[in-house]
């Protein structure tokens, strides 16, 4: 029986060892892993995507590899946790003693977005979570993931948005319902440019008209102006209705209806 | 039990805990605090302390007695479930709150929570052993 104990002694032994030099080797390999961030910046593309992109580089200084180094970058509406973008970067590994950079980057296009959140985010003033997490296999098997998260104000392109009620004017013989529409540009990315084209409905939803105007909000200004609908028969026009519009921009598309 | 023999179990005991205590809790929170580690790793690791100091002097003080393979075995089952409830199962997440941002640590220890679970069992078929060969006068 004694030998069989001083095996499993022995054995047991051997494992602690074990653990040991694997958890040690995993502490060196992190405490020798360097990252330096070059450079940060936001661009808006041709397509109207808002393009985070984040350019750093990785040095390992240790002797064993880092494996399944990955980065996984996801943009989340903060108050309703409503995901908006994200993206992985993979890199399979970086060698002892190598120095990588790597650029990573994640979109947020307003036109793929569904009406519901596109509605908070070109009306609310609210914030945006930015989660950022890192993987790597430490000492061949060790999984470890970081993850940072930070927020970041989103201003509303279309804040305080409002429409009408509708008045009645007559301009050289037609008839038009005069709506007031005004909003403030509280976005700092970009500027609003397009047109918002207003249909109008009475109360029993009979289609009376249809009139546009050109915008151009810088970031920061508010936009206040009359869009005139030319109406044929001013008697349809009612006390309530509703107005369906259209937002024709050069970073969204969105479509509302509101009553009046 | 003589007196003086027994005098000498408990210095015996006193020694190994005081051993124990140092290699485990002094030496290393001197090197890293311990009030810096998280609440939940910190809690775990005082726990995994006082089993083993608490046991280890037991053994120290019942050697060459039945007991002494009875407090190993349940030194390496209480090992056991305080490693198993430290690791919840392997994914071990720690998270730090900075000024404006939060940064959230997950390790999968699973490789390290099963060669732990492997040594405290092979810990106590050597105990049970152990027992089996004191029985039989063997040792």
């Amino acid at each position: 029986m004694r030998p069989t104990v001083r095996a499993i002694t022995i054995a047991i032994a051997i494992i602690w060892l074990f653990i040991i030099a694997t958890i040690g080797t995993a502490i060196y390999s992190a405490a020798n892993i360097r990252v330096f961030l070059n450079s940060t910046e936001t661009t808006i593309s041709p397509d109207g995507s808002i393009i985070l992109t984040v350019n750093f580089t990785i040095q390992n200084n240790w002797f064993e590899d880092l494996r399944n180094l990955n980065i996984i970058t996801s943009i989340l509406e903060d108050s309703r946790d409503i995901l908006l973008s994200f993206n992985t970067t993979m890199i399979d590994s970086i060698g002892g003693g190598e120095n990588i950079t790597v650029i990573h980057s994640v979109s947020m296009n307003l036109f793929n977005l569904d009406n519901e959140t596109l509605e908070i985010l070109l009306f609310d003033d609210t914030a945006l979570r930015f989660e950022t997490s890192v993987g790597v296999t430490l000492a061949e098997v060790l999984p470890v993931r970081v993850g940072v998260s930070t927020k970041s104000y989103w201003g509303a392109p279309l804040y305080g948005f409002i429409a009408g009620p509708p008045t009645l004017k007559v301009v050289g013989g037609t008839n038009y319902a005069s709506v007031l529409v005004s909003f403030e540009n509280h976005s700092s990315l970009f500027p609003v440019i397009g047109t918002i084209k207003v249909s109008i409905y009475n109360s029993t939803g009979a289609f009376l008209g249809y009139g546009e105007a050109s915008v151009s909000v810088p970031s920061y200004y508010d936009y206040s102006g009359y869009i005139d609908i030319p109406i044929s028969n001013p008697a349809y026009l009612t006390e309530n209705g509703t107005f369906s519009i259209q937002f024709a921009m050069n970073m969204f598309n969105f479509t509302w209806e509101v009553q009046y | 039990m003589a007196e003086r023999e027994f005098l000498a179990r408990i210095f015996k005991a006193l020694a190994m805990g005081l051993l124990l205590f140092t290699v485990l809790y002094l030496i290393p929170n001197t090197l890293f605090p311990i009030e810096f580690y998280p609440k939940s790793i910190a809690v775990s690791y005082g726990f995994f302390i006082a089993v083993v100091v608490g046991f280890s002097s037991a053994m120290a003080f019942a050697t060459d007695t039945i007991f002494y393979y009875a407090f190993g075995a349940c030194r390496a089952f209480a090992i056991i479930f305080l490693v198993m409830f430290a690791f919840k199962g392997g994914m071990v997440e720690i998270s730090m709150p900075l000024v404006a941002v939060q940064i959230k640590i997950s390790i999968d220890l699973t490789v390290i929570l099963v060669m732990m679970l492997i040594a405290e069992m092979l810990d106590v078929i050597k105990n049970v052993l152990g027992a089996i060969a004191f029985l039989s006068g063997e040792s």
